[in-house]
């Protein structure tokens, strides 16, 4: 499944590509592979929406960036989390799990009460 | 990288996306060719899964947040370029713009200077001015024992200081001498003021002290002038007033409190101010606030100390209590003053002209660029974009009129300098200063909004599809922007109108007052002033002594045939009292206020001005027993219509003094010679002899058959023999003197003109414009017309038609607002009224004369159409 723009809030894309480069310098190209590899190949990330959030977060500070020799041997801007960045990305995983056990409760509570 | 650097690194910032996303491509391609795709499929493939690569790289550079910044950039420089293809626009826009803003800028210039600014003192706002208010709601100063008490009893000031201007005499030993205005202040003034001699030192208390030596601080004029700016000159002793002082300082250069003072004594030297009685009341008074005291406080301090004055003092001191207010409200002229007001107005509605001319000229180019602004919204600008950069446009034309306007209200504040600012308080200094610039820059951006605004709106709301089928030519747009520029039109004549009234009635009036009142001969009349000091010249006795014996001198020089002196000069103003005829009974309600005058010498007989009636004063007139009186007719027709005055007894009483003025009888009538220089009529005026009014200076009026120079240095001979002590100042001829008085009226009257000029001058180029470009506009339909037979003088007529019933609209509502300016603003002692008859019929046919003027031209032109070429041409 490819998501457009309209499909993935950019406030959880921010947050996905946050805890992607989490892990250590990566580039535009291995983020868009690792997130459809962990998600299993249910999110596909198009270079449309992938390019911009990445500057938005590197312009913002939660990101910052350096020009560095890629596994090809080819030069590649490589991203980095800033401490702006990790304080931040723990910020929106502890809102995301807060958003997602209540929405999930109340979907429980419906099904017990359909019952 | 932050946003600064971001703006600034765009190209590298280009390259560096660029290499970031052809690495993803060529990644992808690698990929592709891994799974097994055919290179042509590899490479087909990532460049649709890349989509959009432009519009990719837009996202991204819009991410950078420095967007808006190259879109007013490139806003700005299209702007300019517009402006530089038309440069007929431009140039009549940024005149006209100029010629607004630089009047408003010179009239604020000179309203800051005399109704803002206020006095250069380090914070002045701290600084309070003090008076006394008694139970007749009178202000006066306070009297010395008074300022005493306050002083030591008040917590809430940091230091009280008195002074009290008074001209003073400079000499030394080896040269005449001068005069020069002067004060005495308390010693703690210039601290309180926070300023401090350049050279020497300050005033101490001791120097402030009954029986201290007599020192004296001098300003920096007399310091040059005089003493060549010598400063050997500290220590050294010069006569001031004829008693030997010691200069211990010199101030600043243009510090002169507070009148313009250049040579300041200690208060304790002023004669008679120990002794001074507690309802004396002639001291101003300051005083600096205490830190973290306020102006209440303060207030009801004094007040407190005030109510236990009147307590213990019940015959001097009840019912007065004390007023504080900071100093720059006392001596700063009211902003809200009638005055005031209507020279802002008058500047502004110059500005509303201007605005209004240039706010046509965008119009009329609106409907050549319409097609551009269709195209534009066509290709994705919004409305808020088109919007911003038509005012941009506004913007920089109201940018370079204000630099402009600068310029001219520079030259203009220069000339004004020169012309005012003779007499003027020394804190008066027409210049731009913060609070100018920061009101040029709100008029600037104001005009932007008043003249661009209604242009860019009506532009930007075009309707695409509407333009473009119309091949570029507004349809029903066209018809609101003609209503736009016929109001637009309108309302320039109408302020003109407005204006034009304010010139033609001032010119009246000061026409008939030039007229009436030329009673005297000025010509070969030498005027001038003699101080007498009172300490060498303390009776009546001893002053006539001095001028007898200087009329005898001056007789003896054979070229002046008769001398005179008074208290004033005529259009000099005179002191006021109020009167009480005998055997009339006091009306209720405030006495009468007459002008009065002593004179002696041959007063009348100098000015070529005949007695009416009765005699004028001899010798021994005005002794006990004989005080004696000669009233003028504007006091007969006033106060003895049907009666003859001469042998009546009436009494004039000074409301400062204390003892009853003595019954004087009126033995003759002259004509009306006029003492206020303002004012419907002349003023009534009660002659009385010298002796009667013992005075500190004495003007001279002599009349003298040779030139003017040389009787003037004959005459300083004549007085020094005399007594070389007293100088001579202010030597003008009677006709500068008139010429003097009158200038204020005159200058007025001059700017008011030349105000009313600018915004004739901008209507009549406003409606040449406009129609010139209505007929331009209708070039077809009149080809049409004549093509089908219309003869040009009708097409002339129907041209005249449309563009005259403009005006006249314009001129009838300027007389409408020329009816509520007099109601709201208008002088009501002024012989005629801006809504004078005469005065609107003489407005009315300038405007219509020259309205037909202006678009008589374009109509001539409308006729002269070839309506093959028009027809043919779209």
């Amino acid at each position: 499944m490819a998501l457009s723009k309209s499909e993935l809030p950019q406030g959880t894309l921010d947050m996905l590509i946050l805890q992607v480069v989490a892990s250590g310098p990566i580039h535009g190209y291995a983020i868009a592979q690792r997130i459809q590899q962990i998600s299993r190949d249910a999110l596909q990330v198009m270079q449309g929406t992938l390019y911009p959030a990445l500057h938005r977060l590197e312009n913002r500070g939660l990101l910052a960036a350096a020009w560095q020799e890629s596994e090809t041997g080819r030069d590649a801007k490589f991203y980095r989390l800033t401490p702006r960045g990790r304080a931040q990305l723990e910020t929106e995983t502890a809102n995301w799990t807060r958003l997602s056990e209540a929405i999930a409760l109340i979907l429980q509570s419906a099904e017990g009460a359909g019952q | 990288m932050n946003w600064w650097r971001r703006l600034l690194a765009s190209d590298r910032l280009d390259a560096e996306l660029d290499r970031e996303l052809r690495f993803h491509f060529d990644r992808q391609v690698e990929d592709n060719l891994r799974a097994g795709m055919p290179e042509e499929e590899a490479r087909r493939l990532a460049r649709l899964q890349f989509g959009g690569l432009d519009q990719l790289k837009e996202q991204c550079r819009d991410a950078r947040g420095t967007r808006w910044v190259n879109e007013l950039a490139a806003d700005i420089r299209f702007g300019f370029r517009l402006l530089a293809n038309e440069r007929g626009l431009t140039l009549v826009a940024v005149i006209a713009l100029a010629l607004g803003i630089g009047v408003t800028n010179t009239f604020f210039t000179v309203v800051n200077a005399v109704c803002l600014r206020g006095l250069p003192i380090d914070d002045a706002g701290r600084v309070m001015y003090v008076a006394a208010r008694d139970a007749r709601e009178s202000d006066q100063g306070l009297s010395f024992p008074d300022f005493t008490d306050m002083r030591e009893g008040s917590r809430a000031f940091s230091g009280l200081a008195a002074f009290v201007s008074a001209p003073v005499v400079v000499g030394d030993e080896d040269r005449a001498s001068d005069r020069a205005p002067g004060a005495h202040v308390s010693s703690n003034t210039f601290e309180l003021l926070r300023e401090h001699p350049v050279l020497g030192r300050d005033f101490s208390p001791e120097d402030d002290r009954p029986g201290a030596p007599p020192v004296v601080i001098l300003g920096a004029d007399v310091w040059h002038t005089r003493y060549g700016a010598d400063p050997a000159l500290i220590g050294r002793t010069i006569r001031v007033d004829g008693r030997p002082s010691i200069v211990i300082g010199v101030m600043r250069e243009g510090f002169k409190f507070p009148d313009n003072a250049t040579v300041w004594r200690p208060l304790a030297l002023m004669p008679g101010v120990l002794e001074q009685r507690r309802d004396s009341r002639s001291l101003s008074v300051v005083g600096r606030l205490r830190d973290g005291a306020t102006m209440l406080e303060a207030t009801a301090e004094l007040n407190a100390i005030a109510s236990d004055l009147s307590r213990r003092f019940p015959d001097t001191n009840k019912g007065v209590r004390t007023t504080v207010i900071p100093i720059n409200d006392r001596y700063n002229a009211r902003i809200t003053d009638p005055v005031w007001l209507a020279f802002m107005t008058a500047g502004f509605l110059v500005l509303l002209v201007a605005c209004a001319n240039v706010g046509n000229l965008l119009l009329m180019r609106a409907t050549q660029r319409s097609r551009e602004i269709a195209i534009r919204v066509s290709l994705g600008a919004t409305r808020l974009r088109v919007l911003r950069q038509l005012l941009l446009e506004s913007a920089t034309l109201a940018a370079l009129g204000g630099i402009v306007g600068l310029g001219l209200s520079f030259l203009g504040a220069r000339l004004l300098s020169l012309t005012l600012t003779e007499n003027a308080p020394y804190w008066v200094h027409f210049t731009m200063d913060a609070r100018g610039f920061a009101a040029l820059a709100t008029v600037c951006l104001g005009s932007v909004f008043l003249f661009g605004l209604a242009p860019a709106l009506h532009l930007s709301r075009t309707d695409v599809n509407e333009l473009l089928q119309d091949g570029g030519r507004a349809g029903t747009g066209g018809i609101r922007a003609r209503r736009w520029t016929a109001a637009l039109v309108a309302a320039e004549f109408a302020l003109t109108v407005v204006l034009l009234a304010a010139v033609a009635v001032g010119f009246r009036n000061f026409q008939a007052a030039q007229a009436s009142d030329l009673v005297i001969n000025p010509s070969n009349l030498l005027t001038m002033w003699v101080s007498l000091p009172a300490d060498r010249y303390p009776t009546p006795e001893r002053q006539m002594e001095l001028c007898d014996g200087l009329r005898e001198r001056l007789r003896g020089t054979g070229v002046i045939s008769s001398t005179a002196f008074a208290s004033a000069l005529p259009f000099g103003g005179a002191a006021t009292r109020t009167l009480a005829i005998d055997g009339r009974p006091t009306l209720n309600g405030p006495p009468p206020n007459v002008s009065t005058l002593a004179i002696g010498g041959r007063y009348f007989e100098t000015l070529g001005v005949p007695v009416l009636r009765g005699r004028a004063f001899n010798d021994t007139d005005g002794m006990p027993g004989r005080e004696n009186a000669i009233v003028n007719e504007r006091f007969v027709a006033m106060h003895f219509p049907h009666h003859d005055p001469i042998g009546r007894r009436i009494q004039l009483t000074d409301p400062d003094a204390h003892a009853p003025a003595p019954w004087l009888t009126i033995v003759g009538v002259s004509p009306a010679i006029r003492q206020r220089p303002q004012g419907l009529d002349p003023d009534p005026v009660v002659y009385v002899p010298l002796r009667q009014m013992p005075r500190s200076t004495v003007t001279v009026v002599l009349r003298h058959s040779s030139d003017p120079t040389s009787v003037a240095a004959m005459v300083r001979q004549e007085l020094r023999s005399l007594d070389p002590e007293l100088p001579l100042y202010r030597l003008l001829t009677m006709d500068r003197v008139i010429s003097e008085s009158r200038m204020n009226g005159r200058l007025s009257q001059a700017l008011i003109t030349i105000v009313a000029c600018i915004a004739l001058a901008l209507s009549v180029i406003g409606l040449h414009a406009v129609t010139g470009h209505a007929v331009a506009q209708r070039a077809r339909e009149i080809g049409i017309r004549m093509a089908m037979g219309a003869r040009p003088g009708h097409v002339v007529r129907m041209v005249l038609r449309r563009a005259m019933a403009q005006s006249c609209v314009g001129l009838l509502a300027g007389l409408g607002c020329t009816v509520l300016w007099e109601r709201l603003l208008g002088d009501p002692t002024q012989r005629f009224r801006m809504t004078d008859p005469v005065v609107l019929t003489m407005v009315a046919v300038l405007v219509g004369v020259v309205a037909f003027a202006a678009c008589v031209w374009p109509a001539r032109r409308a006729s002269l159409l070839d309506p093959i070429s028009t027809l043919r041409t779209e």
